[in-house]
C-alpha cells in the first residue's frame, strides 16, 4: 500500500461521522461537569454516574420497551446519585476528590451487581430498542453535511445546542453570574444574600443530570446494549476536557470534540492497519495517552474558578 | 434623636471562646459611631451578627426601635444594613459593575442581564455619591482603595442606611484614608449612619461622634468624642496606660549587615521601571526605616531582597557575601527574617494550626528538626512561649489560624519572624491591624532585637511608625531613594514633602 492511500483511507468522511457519533456522550458529560466546576465543586464521580445512566437506560428500555422512558430514568438516576455526592461534598464537606471516587466505585459495584441480579448472565444486558436516528431529506443533497450529520442520533441536536445555551446562561443571565460567583468567591455571594450552598447543589444536580444522559446515549443510542465496560473512561476524559477547555463552553466543547476524534481515529486505525504490523492495544491506548500528555502540558496554564474544591462553611472567616 | 440600631444582650460563643458577652450597643441615626477594642475583643463578631453572617446565642436586635430577626445577610439588607468587611468580599475575575450589582442584577426580558443598565446604574450611583469608579474594569486590576469604593457602592446600591466599615483603613495609605473620611462625612451629611471600626485612635478622634470601647467580648463604655481623647480611649481599651513612644537611640551600631547596591528592576507587565539604582546599607544595631507613599517601589524592593523580584541590575549582600541570586529558602537560611505585606497570602497557612504556623519555613532548622525528623515537643514549647509572650489570643496552640481574629493572625507572623531571624529582620507593615497595646509590644520587640545587634529594615506606610522606630530614614519615591537622613536631623514635615516628590494632589474622591 502506498502511503497516500493509507492516509486517504484513514481520513474519510466516515471518520468525521464517527467523531460526531462518539463525542455526543462526552459532550453531555463534559458540559455537565463544566456547570458543576463553575460553581466551585469538582465531581470526579462523573464516570460512575455515566455508568449508572447507561445501565438504567438499558434496563428501563428493556422492561418498558421504550428507550425514551429509559432516557428519562437515566437522567433521574443521575440526579439522585448527584444528590448523594452533593450531600457528601457540600453539606458534609468531605474531600471532593475522595467523595467523587467513592461515588464512582459505588456506581461500578451497583451496576455490576444489579446486572447480575436482573439478567444473570455475565457482563451484558439483552439487546434493547434504541432512540431514533434522524434523517433529513433536504440534507441528502448537501455534500459533507449529509455524510457527517445525517442519520445521527436524535441526541446530537441537544448535544450541539448545549454549549451555546450554556454560554448564554453563563454570561448573559443573572443565574450564570451567581453560578460563576459561587465558584470564584462564595462569601461574596453570601454577603449579598444569595446562598452559595443552594447554587452549588443545583450545579451538581444539573451536572449529574447531563452525565446520566451522556451515559444513556451509550447504551440506547450509540449501541443497543448495556455492557459493564461500556463507559470505558469517557467520564474521566470529560473531566480532562473541562480542564483542557478552561471551564468555558466553547473550549470544553472543542476539547470534547477533540477527544471524540481521537477515539474515532483509533477505531479507524485498528481496521485500516492490520494487526500484524502494529499491536491494536497501542491504538486503543492512544486517546488516553494523549489526554495525559495534553493535561501535563496545559494544566498549569488553565485558569478555572478560584474557589474550586473548597467546601463552603457558613460561620467561617 | 432616633436610634437606628440597638443590640441588646448579645452573646456569642465559639467553642471555648466567648467572643461576645452580653453586649449592648445603641447607634443614633445620622452619626458616625466607632467601635474600638483590642485584637480579639469581639468587634468583627458583633458586626457579623448584626449583618446576619453569625447567629447570636442570645440577645435581641432592634432596627428603628422595632425588634427584628436578622437570620441572614438578605434580612440585614432588607433592614437597610450594609457591611464593608475586614477582608473584602469581591470577585476579582468580574467587573466593578458585576460586583456592585451581584445578586440584584438589572434584567431585560426577565431572563437576561441588562449589561447597559448594569454599567449605567453603577456609573450613576458612583456619580451620585462622588465615588469615582470605572464600571467596566475588572476588580483584579484596581487598587485596594478603589476596591473599597466598590464595596461601599455595593452597600449603597442596596439602599443601606447603616453602613458598617470593619477596619476600612487598615489596608489604605494615609492619603486614601483621607479620601475615605471625606466620603464618610458626605454620607453622613446625606443622612446615613456609619459604624466604624479601627485601631488607629487618631482616626477615631478625627471622625467619630461617639465611641464604644470593647474588651474581652464585653462593652466597657460608650463615650462622646468630645469627652474623650486618644489616651483615655487607650486606657479604656487595655485597662492601663499605653502610649506609643519614641525608641531610645541605638546603643551600638556595628558592621554593615545588609547591603543593597544599585538595585534596578522593571515591572513584569509593562516593563515600567519600578526600582531605580536603589542603594542602602543596614548596620548591626540600627533600624533603617523606608518611608514612602504606597506604590513607590516598596513592594518590589522587599521582593527583590528576598529573591522574588528579578533585578535588571544591582547586588545584594549579607555580611559581605553576595546573595543576589539566592532562592527564598536560601535567603532565610542565610539569616533573613521577613514579615510580609499580605499576611493571609504570604505569611500564614491559614488552615494550619497555631503551632504549625509558628515554625513555618523553619522546619529544617534547629531546634525543630532532630535527625531529620520533626521534634514536636520543641515545636509545641516554642509555640507556647510565643503565644504567651505576644499575647496571642487563641484557645490553644492546635487551634486553626483561620479562626483567629485578624490582629492575632498578624501577631503569629511577627512572633515567628522576629525570634528566628539570626541577622536581619525585614519588617513590612509589622503592626497593620494590631491594637495599640500589641503595636507597642511589637515596637519594643523590634527595638530589643536591634539592641541584640540585628539589622532591622522597616517598611511602613505610617510615617509616625517610621519616626518612632528608625535610627535612619530613607525616603523612596518612584522607585528611587531620594534621600537618606538621620532620624534626629529631620522632621515629619520634611519627610512628608520628600515622600510626595515635592508635590501632592488628592485624587478626587
Ligand atoms: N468563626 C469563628 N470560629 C471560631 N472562633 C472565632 C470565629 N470568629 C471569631 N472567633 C473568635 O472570637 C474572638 C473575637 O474575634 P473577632 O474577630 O470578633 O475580634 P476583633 O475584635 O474583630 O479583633 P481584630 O481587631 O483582631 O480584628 C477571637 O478570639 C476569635 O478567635
Ligand atoms: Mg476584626
Amino acid at each position: 500500500m502506498d502511503f497516500l492511500e493509507v492516509i486517504k483511507s484513514i481520513f474519510t468522511l466516515s471518520l468525521a461521522y464517527a467523531t460526531v457519533r462518539i463525542c455526543i456522550s462526552i459532550v453531555f458529560a463534559g458540559m455537565g461537569e463544566m456547570i458543576t466546576e463553575r460553581s466551585g465543586v469538582f465531581n470526579m464521580g462523573v464516570e460512575g454516574i455515566m455508568l449508572m445512566g447507561a445501565f438504567t437506560a438499558a434496563v428501563v428500555a428493556h422492561f418498558t420497551g421504550s428507550p425514551w422512558i429509559g432516557l428519562l430514568a437515566a437522567a433521574v438516576v443521575g440526579v439522585l446519585i448527584g444528590l448523594i455526592f452533593a450531600f457528601v461534598a457540600i453539606t458534609v464537606k468531605a474531600n471532593q476528590a475522595i467523595a467523587g471516587l467513592a461515588i464512582y466505585l459505588l456506581c461500578v459495584g451497583l451496576s455490576g451487581y444489579l446486572l447480575q441480579v436482573l439478567f444473570a448472565h455475565g457482563g451484558n444486558s439483552p439487546k434493547v430498542e434504541t432512540l431514533p436516528k434522524i434523517h433529513f431529506g433536504f440534507m441528502e443533497h448537501i455534500p459533507v453535511i449529509k455524510d457527517v450529520f445525517n442519520d445521527q442520533s436524535v441526541l446530537m441536536f441537544p448535544a450541539l445546542l448545549l454549549p451555546i445555551i450554556l454560554y448564554i446562561v453563563f454570561y448573559k443571565t443573572p443565574w450564570g453570574t451567581w453560578l460563576r460567583a459561587a465558584g470564584e468567591n462564595p462569601k461574596a455571594l453570601a454577603v449579598v444574600g444569595k446562598n452559595p450552598i443552594t447554587i452549588r447543589y443545583i450545579a451538581v444536580l444539573a451536572g449529574s443530570f447531563f452525565a446520566g444522559i451522556g451515559g444513556a446515549y451509550l447504551s440506547i443510542s450509540q449501541t443497543s446494549i448495556f455492557s459493564e465496560k461500556m463507559v470505558n473512561g469517557r467520564g474521566f476524559i470529560a473531566l480532562a476536557a473541562v480542564i483542557f477547555g478552561n471551564v468555558k463552553p466553547a473550549g470544553v466543547f472543542a476539547a470534547c470534540m477533540f477527544f471524540g476524534f481521537m477515539d474515532a481515529l483509533q477505531f479507524t486505525l485498528q481496521t485500516v492497519i492490520p494487526d500484524q504490523y502494529f499491536p491494536r492495544e497501542v491504538f486503543m491506548a492512544l486517546p488516553y495517552i494523549l489526554t495525559l500528555l495534553i493535561l501535563g502540558g496545559f494544566i498549569k496554564r488553565s485558569s478555572g474558578p478560584a474557589d474550586i474544591s473548597n467546601p463552603y462553611e457558613k460561620e467561617s472567616r | 434623636m432616633a436610634t437606628i440600631l440597638e443590640m441588646r444582650g448579645i452573646t456569642k460563643r465559639f467553642g471555648d471562646v466567648l467572643a461576645n458577652d452580653r453586649v449592648n450597643i445603641k447607634v443614633e441615626k445620622g452619626t458616625i459611631h466607632s467601635i474600638v477594642g483590642e485584637n480579639g475583643a469581639g468587634k468583627t463578631t458583633l458586626m457579623n451578627i448584626c449583618y446576619g453572617l453569625y447567629h447570636a446565642d442570645s440577645g435581641e436586635i432592634f432596627i428603628n426601635e422595632e425588634e427584628v430577626e436578622i437570620k441572614d445577610p438578605s434580612a440585614a439588607i432588607k433592614n437597610g444594613i450594609g457591611m464593608i468587611h475586614q477582608h473584602f468580599k469581591l470577585i476579582p475575575a468580574m467587573t466593578v459593575a458585576e460586583n456592585v450589582m451581584l445578586g440584584n442584577e438589572p434584567r431585560k426580558n426577565r431572563f437576561f442581564l441588562d449589561i447597559d443598565e448594569l454599567n449605567g446604574q453603577t456609573h450613576q450611583i458612583s456619580e451620585q455619591y462622588r465615588l469615582a469608579v470605572d464600571p467596566e474594569s475588572l476588580v483584579e486590576d484596581i487598587s485596594v482603595g478603589i476596591r473599597q469604593r466598590v464595596e461601599i457602592l455595593k452597600a449603597l446600591y442596596r439602599k443601606a442606611n447603616l453602613l458598617i466599615l470593619d477596619e476600612p483603613t487598615a489596608l489604605l495609605t494615609p492619603q486614601e484614608s483621607e479620601d475615605l473620611f471625606r466620603i464618610i462625612n458626605r454620607l453622613k451629611a446625606d443622612g446615613k449612619t456609619i459604624l466604624f471600626i479601627s485601631h488607629k485612635l487618631k482616626e477615631i478622634m478625627q471622625i467619630s461622634d461617639r465611641v464604644t470601647v470593647m474588651r474581652d467580648g464585653k462593652v466597657v463604655d460608650t463615650v462622646e468624642k468630645k469627652d474623650t481623647s486618644e489616651v483615655k480611649l487607650a486606657r479604656l481599651m487595655v485597662g492601663r496606660d499605653v502610649l506609643l513612644k519614641t525608641a531610645p537611640p541605638s546603643k551600638k551600631i556595628g558592621e554593615v549587615i545588609l547591603k543593597a547596591e544599585n538595585l534596578s528592576a522593571e515591572s513584569e507587565l509593562h516593563h515600567r521601571q519600578v526600582l531605580n539604582n536603589v542603594s542602602f546599607e543596614v548596620r548591626s544595631g540600627e533600624v533603617l526605616g523606608i518611608a514612602g507613599i504606597d506604590g513607590n517601589g516598596q513592594t518590589e524592593l522587599v521582593r527583590a531582597l528576598i529573591g522574588l523580584q528579578k533585578l535588571t541590575k544591582g547586588k545584594i549582600s549579607l555580611r559581605g557575601k553576595d546573595i543576589t541570586h539566592l532562592h527564598v529558602k536560601e535567603m532565610r537560611d542565610a539569616g533573613i527574617g521577613v514579615i510580609p505585606e499580605d499576611r493571609l497570602v504570604e505569611g500564614l497557612v491559614v488552615n494550619f494550626d497555631v503551632q504549625e504556623n509558628t515554625f513555618l519555613g523553619l522546619q529544617r532548622n534547629k531546634p525543630f528538626s532532630k535527625n531529620g525528623l520533626l521534634d514536636w515537643k520543641a515545636v509545641a514549647s516554642n509555640a507556647e512561649q510565643l503565644v504567651e509572650k505576644f499575647d496571642i489570643r487563641t484557645p490553644n496552640i492546635t487551634h486553626p489560624v483561620r479562626l483567629l481574629s485578624g490582629g492575632n493572625q498578624q501577631k503569629i507572623i511577627v512572633a515567628r519572624e522576629i525570634f528566628h531571624a539570626p541577622d536581619t529582620i525585614i519588617a513590612t507593615q509589622p503592626t497593620r491591624g494590631l491594637d495599640i497595646a500589641a503595636t507597642d509590644f511589637v515596637h519594643d520587640e523590634l527595638i530589643k532585637q536591634r539592641d541584640l545587634g540585628k539589622a532591622v529594615l522597616l517598611l511602613s506606610l505610617s510615617l509616625e511608625e517610621i519616626m518612632l522606630l528608625s535610627t535612619r530614614i530613607a525616603v523612596i519615591y518612584k522607585g528611587e531613594i531620594v534621600s537618606i537622613v538621620n532620624k534626629d536631623e529631620t522632621t515629619a514635615e520634611d519627610l512628608g514633602l520628600m515622600m510626595l516628590g515635592g508635590t501632592y494632589e488628592h485624587i478626587p474622591a
